[in-house]
């Protein structure tokens, strides 16, 4: 099967819901003739397989539908954040030469993109839908209007979306997803959390984060319905807490941030989650303390700790039904049944139990490749053993029990006096460390003088003592040679800490120097 | 209430996110959608929440920070004299 038939598939009876995002309501019925006549329109606008269509939508049933239509044509999904500033979406489109996007933009972001990149005919979505000078325009009339049409058939290799993460050296990288690739993805998460016609997913994570991937195709495999949470109501962690009761969420995906603002923000005291049968998360690590509230207040929920570089989605899993105990970091857990795992030291053997090393990962549901990248292709694939393996460019250990320990992107190994440092095993250890509730380790880097560890934390009243309980955990040279603490740390779109940011918000502080 | 004082305690309330929680000074009416516009993030939601607790000498329960009350300065004023506690004047 191909991600394009998935809608129509799924085993889920024609006049239930499928799809709402609070404002509308789709049966499964409504779902797939929506997607059949919004894919009508791309093809009148010339979109045809092989293409790449941008879908610049925030969070909405509108954008699912957009995707799953994308798909129908036989076309490629690229992910345009909404949010993001007009030059970065344009270099987006220029370097994934996309000429028809779906969009809920305004005319002048539009007419922006039309004039400095390909991009030549939008289906407009939004609270705005007339014509822009310089593109064919169509609106959602067009799309009420259109006969529905077929899925357009397309080979398990074909490519399915390209999903853009912004590089930090200007250029984006886009990393390719084929229907074989993503399929593999679809069934073997609809698997590990047991998915069927009676859940309902919340989907928390944009488009472009690959997060989303789970509720866009893992739930019509499995026949699931979707809530889509408006991007709105994520600021308002009491509203979350509404929603899951009201529309009976059975399965949560997010970062840790989010799911800890609802046991910190939401009244969940007063509201009855009891339907919540998983809490996923992924991206950053959770504090074992924080976790272990989560738990006790959601008792119903067993938690699963994802691991994944997006260039395979998932490869791990580690699952709780019980808070864990203790402040050990939560472990990233083994291969999950779609991968195979291997931990390489710098010459490329096999690492120890114990020893730090290289995840490297084959899978099924790797990418295709880098578009447009083959230098970078070079770079992320090693062949070992007759099978093409992805350096995740992650540093793991092996804990005597055999489950990963995640220590932290090799490249955000620093260092520091001459010693070598993972910044986000400190980190770690800085998430345990009583009220710790967000932290991130920062190198700075003064004009004079040697390079210090900052530990930042939040809240701010959580700094006093923060040092004392990480030297207890740390060898002395990665214990930071100072804490400082903010109430609020800076989070990427995505919500997970933004290191960078925060280093900027340290260095601007007026003690800093 | 009276209906001067919930007018003053508005302008006040309007004032403070233009002021101190918005970026950029931006135009902000008592209707305004502040959610939706991107004016008030969710660490504004916070600061204007310890803002009334503060003004007002109350407590805000984080259940009742819910979207519909607070999404504009004029649902927070409808939420707050819903309450029996808030006294404008």
């Amino acid at each position: 099967m191909t991600l394009n038939q998935l809608l129509d598939a799924a085993p889920a009876e024609a006049d239930t819901e499928a799809l709402t995002d609070g404002a509308q309501r789709l049966t499964w019925h409504a779902y797939r003739d929506r997607v059949a006549r919004t894919a009508a329109v791309l093809v009148d606008l010339g979109v045809a397989p092989g293409d790449r269509v941008g879908v610049h939508l925030p969070k909405s049933v509108d954008s699912f539908v957009a995707v799953h239509a994308v798909l129908r044509t036989g076309a490629a999904i690229v992910p345009l954040d909404p949010m993001a500033p007009p030059a970065n979406t344009a270099t987006v489109v220029d370097e994934a030469r996309i000429d028809v996007a779906v969009s809920a933009a305004t005319g002048d972001v539009l007419g922006r993109l039309g004039s400095e990149t390909g991009l030549r005919a939008v289906l407009r979505l939004g609270p705005e839908d007339a014509p822009v000078a310089g593109l064919t325009t169509r609106s959602a009339a067009d799309v009420e209007a259109s006969p529905p049409v077929a899925a357009v058939p397309v080979s398990p290799d074909d490519l399915a979306y390209v999903m853009f993460t912004s590089g930090s050296t200007g250029r984006p990288k886009g990393i390719a997803h084929t229907h074989r690739s993503a399929m593999a993805y679809a069934r073997a998460a609809a698997a590990a959390y047991d998915l069927s016609p009676a859940d309902r997913l919340a989907n928390i994570a944009p488009l472009h984060f690959d997060q989303s991937t789970f509720e866009l195709y893992a739930a019509p495999l499995a026949g699931a319905s979707v809530l889509v949470v408006r991007d709105p109501v994520l600021r308002f962690p009491a509203s979350l807490a509404k929603l899951i009761e009201a529309e009976r969420i059975t399965v949560w995906y997010s970062v840790p941030f989010l799911a800890d603002q609802l046991v910190r923000r939401g009244g969940i005291d007063d509201r009855d989650l009891s339907t919540l049968r998983w809490i996923l998360y992924g991206g950053e690590a959770y504090a074992p303390s924080a976790l272990a509230e989560l738990m006790a207040a959601i008792p119903s929920a067993s938690v699963s700790n994802v691991y994944g570089p997006a260039e395979v989605n998932q490869c791990t899993i580690f699952n709780l039904d019980e808070p864990p105990v203790g402040d050990e970091p939560i472990p990233i857990g083994g291969a999950w049944d779609a991968a195979e795992l291997l931990v390489v030291d710098d010459a490329g053997d096999p690492a120890a139990t114990g020893e730090p090393g290289q995840l490297l990962v084959a899978t099924a549901t790797m990418m295709r490749g880098y578009w447009d990248r083959p230098d970078l292709d070079g770079q992320a694939f090693v062949e070992r053993g007759g099978r093409r393996w992805y350096r995740t460019g992650d540093l793991v250990q092996a804990r005597a029990d055999g489950a990963l320990v995640f220590l932290g992107r090799a490249d955000n190994q620093v260092k520091v006096r001459g010693h070598r440092i993972e910044l986000e095993a400190v980190e770690q250890v800085l998430l345990a460390q009583p009220g710790v509730e967000a932290c991130a380790a920062v190198v700075v880097r003064p004009d004079s003088g040697e390079d210090h560890l900052v530990a930042v934390v939040s809240p701010a009243s959580a700094a006093d003592g923060v040092l004392a309980g990480a030297a207890a955990a740390l060898p002395r040279y990665a214990v930071p040679q100072r804490a400082v603490g903010l109430d609020h740390l800076a989070r990427t779109g995505t919500g997970k800490v933004d290191r960078n940011a925060v280093a900027r918000e340290l260095a601007a502080l007026p003690d800093q120097g | 209430m009276s209906s001067p004082a919930v007018a003053t305690f508005t302008d006040a309330l309007v004032d403070y996110i233009r002021t101190s929680v918005s970026v950029g000074n931006p135009p902000i009416e008592p209707e305004t959608d502040l959610v939706m516009t991107g004016y008030v993030d969710s660490l504004g939601i916070v600061l204007v929440v310890e803002w009334l607790e503060s003004q007002l000498g109350i407590e805000i329960d984080p259940g009742d920070v819910v979207i519909e009350d607070f999404e504009s300065v004029a649902a927070m004023v409808a939420y707050l004299g819903r309450r029996d506690d808030v006294s404008f004047g």
